[in-house]
């Protein structure tokens, strides 16, 4: 009997570039490593593993397994999966080989855009070059693609059980489901909006009652309860405001290597007639007249110039925003502009609210996870 | 929070006319604990405790008996001081989007100062602790009665600890 008894992906914890990322699954577990493990690992989320596009270009991307025998003449055989883990030989000795480089062929991340891969490895052996293949085991995997390292809040340093802020799977279950096929931080980020905006009104809807307050951002992202929303729990319940959905999306975003900011305007401005996340009733904002402030997911350096994503409301995406018919309008890598610009921030305050309306980026942050 | 917010919710909401008074005294409240029972007929369904700026904060879920549709969110903020607690009741209205919120100056009204609308939200501080009653789920429920017991309950720690 041969067998599989433990594979690595994440086997250089200092580099994303052959290997796969540090990753944990939320913020009580870790993913240990080795990944993969003989009657341990069952189903594909048993074995996870994340890998970023843009710093294994050009990269050969190689897993470290080790194999072991209950068979005292087997000392030296070639394995492979066909199609995924390239044939090599190696030799045992007392039973076993300890870890071993394959080299993956065609791995998913080298298909350069976001997506989750569920993969069933049937793995062969052979005596040498002429005897033919024979299945022995099988092992399941599942790989994340995102396009770039995380960026913050997300951390690949330190990389122990402690640090929280190291990529979770269950953070790229989404994140990775609602960018699928984004080959640009652009496309990705945009996709992230789109999905949390369509959490409304079944997951998440505005807080009216709350006067829009904070309820899974105020000071840390209470990640873990918003995943718990999703997941169909109580969370912290259904209610959101723009602070929420600016975390949702820069938090996600930049799990699949988007580099966005929470970052707020203002302050104390009036409002165009808006869609809040949730609602199907054009009026400004509950019927509120104006913003004290609002928070979005922007980019660079969270001015004028740069652009935003906003999942808490849809503007009136016509030549006038300032009265009906409204075209809805999904802000999503629109530029904040200057008053007259008819860009994000025309669309979104009234001609005499845009004055007060300005990027205050000494605001632009990235909560930290919990 | 950020200076220039802070300085626009500080004129917004006239801090000058109640940032830093208590009818307290100097009592403060030490420690403030969910067990479960304080609130008849709502039942905790999750605390998490956690320090920000020097405060303690509990942050709560309740539901009434077993209705999920009926939630109510309780953060409670004890600081170190009154004045600390009008800076937490500050961070927490910059943390509220809308400008409708309004200072709270009716009879009955919970706590030392009190903001609010339209029985739905209450944000009020009682000596050195701050607290944001919300509705967290689909049926909205009143949140007047809940903040005036939170506000009994702590006023009655007020008395124990001289």
């Amino acid at each position: 009997m041969i067998a599989i008894e433990a594979i690595k992906f994440n086997h250089n914890h200092n580099s994303a570039t052959h290997d796969a990322l540090n990753i944990r699954r939320n913020a009580t577990q870790f993913v240990h490593i080795p990944e993969w493990r003989r009657f341990i690992s069952v189903n594909p989320e048993d074995s996870p593993a994340a890998y970023a596009v843009a710093p294994t270009q050009g990269h050969t991307i190689t897993i470290e397994v080790s194999l072991i025998t209950d068979d005292p003449s087997a000392a030296f055989i070639e394995v492979r999966v066909e199609d995924h883990v390239k044939a090599r030989a190696v030799n045992f000795i007392n039973g076993k080989t300890g870890y071993v480089a394959f080299e993956l062929i065609n791995p998913p991340v080298s298909h350069g855009h976001v997506g989750i891969w569920d993969l069933h490895w049937r793995w062969e052996c052979r005596l040498g070059p002429h005897h033919p293949w024979h299945h022995f085991d099988t092992t399941r995997h599942r790989m994340y693609v995102v396009l770039d390292v995380p960026t913050d809040p997300w951390e690949q340093t330190p990389y122990n059980a402690a640090n929280t802020q190291l990529p979770w799977t269950e953070v790229l279950d989404h994140a990775c489901h609602w960018a699928s096929g984004a080959t640009s931080r652009d496309m990705a980020a945009a996709l992230v909006t789109q999905h949390v905006y369509a959490l409304g009104p079944t997951i998440v809807t505005y807080d009216c009652p709350g006067l829009g307050s904070s309820h899974y951002s105020a000071g840390n992202f209470d990640c873990t309860a918003f995943l718990d929303r999703l997941h169909g729990g109580v969370g912290n319940g259904i209610y959101v405001n723009c602070s929420d959905c600016a975390t949702f999306v820069s938090s996600f975003a930049n799990a699949v290597g988007c580099d966005l900011w929470q970052s707020r305007m203002g302050f104390g401005f009036d409002l165009n007639e808006m869609l809040g996340i949730g609602s199907n009733v054009w009026q400004t904002c509950c019927g509120f007249i104006s913003f004290n402030y609002h928070e979005v997911a922007w980019e660079g350096a969270c001015t004028v110039n740069d652009d935003v994503y906003d999942a808490c409301l849809e503007v009136d995406g016509d030549s006038d925003p300032t009265t009906a018919p409204h075209v809805a309008l999904l802000p999503q890598d629109l530029r904040f502009g200057n008053p007259g610009d008819l860009l994000y921030r025309d669309r979104l305050a009234t001609p005499a609210g845009r004055p007060n309306c300005n990027p205050q980026p000494g605001t632009r942050q990235r909560r930290f996870v919990v | 929070m950020h200076a220039a917010q802070k300085e626009f919710l500080e004129d917004r909401y006239a801090a000058k006319d109640w940032h830093g008074h208590s009818g307290s005294g100097r009592r403060l409240v030490k420690e403030f604990h969910f067990e479960g029972s304080e609130l008849k007929g709502w039942k905790l369904l999750k605390v998490k405790h956690s320090d920000q700026d020097g405060a303690k904060v509990l942050r709560s879920m309740w539901s009434r008996d077993d209705d999920t549709n009926e939630l109510l969110s309780i953060d409670v903020f004890v600081c170190g001081s009154v004045k600390a607690a009008h800076e937490a009741l500050l961070e927490a209205l910059g943390n509220m989007q809308s400008g409708a919120i309004e200072r709270k100056k009716e009879k009955n009204t919970p706590g030392d100062v009190a903001f609010g609308l339209a029985n739905t939200v209450i944000l009020f501080a009682r000596a050195n602790v701050a607290v944001l009653v919300r509705n967290a789920g689909p049926t909205i429920v009143p949140v007047g009665t809940i903040a005036r017991e939170l506000d009994s309950q702590i006023q009655e720690r007020l008395g124990s600890e001289k």
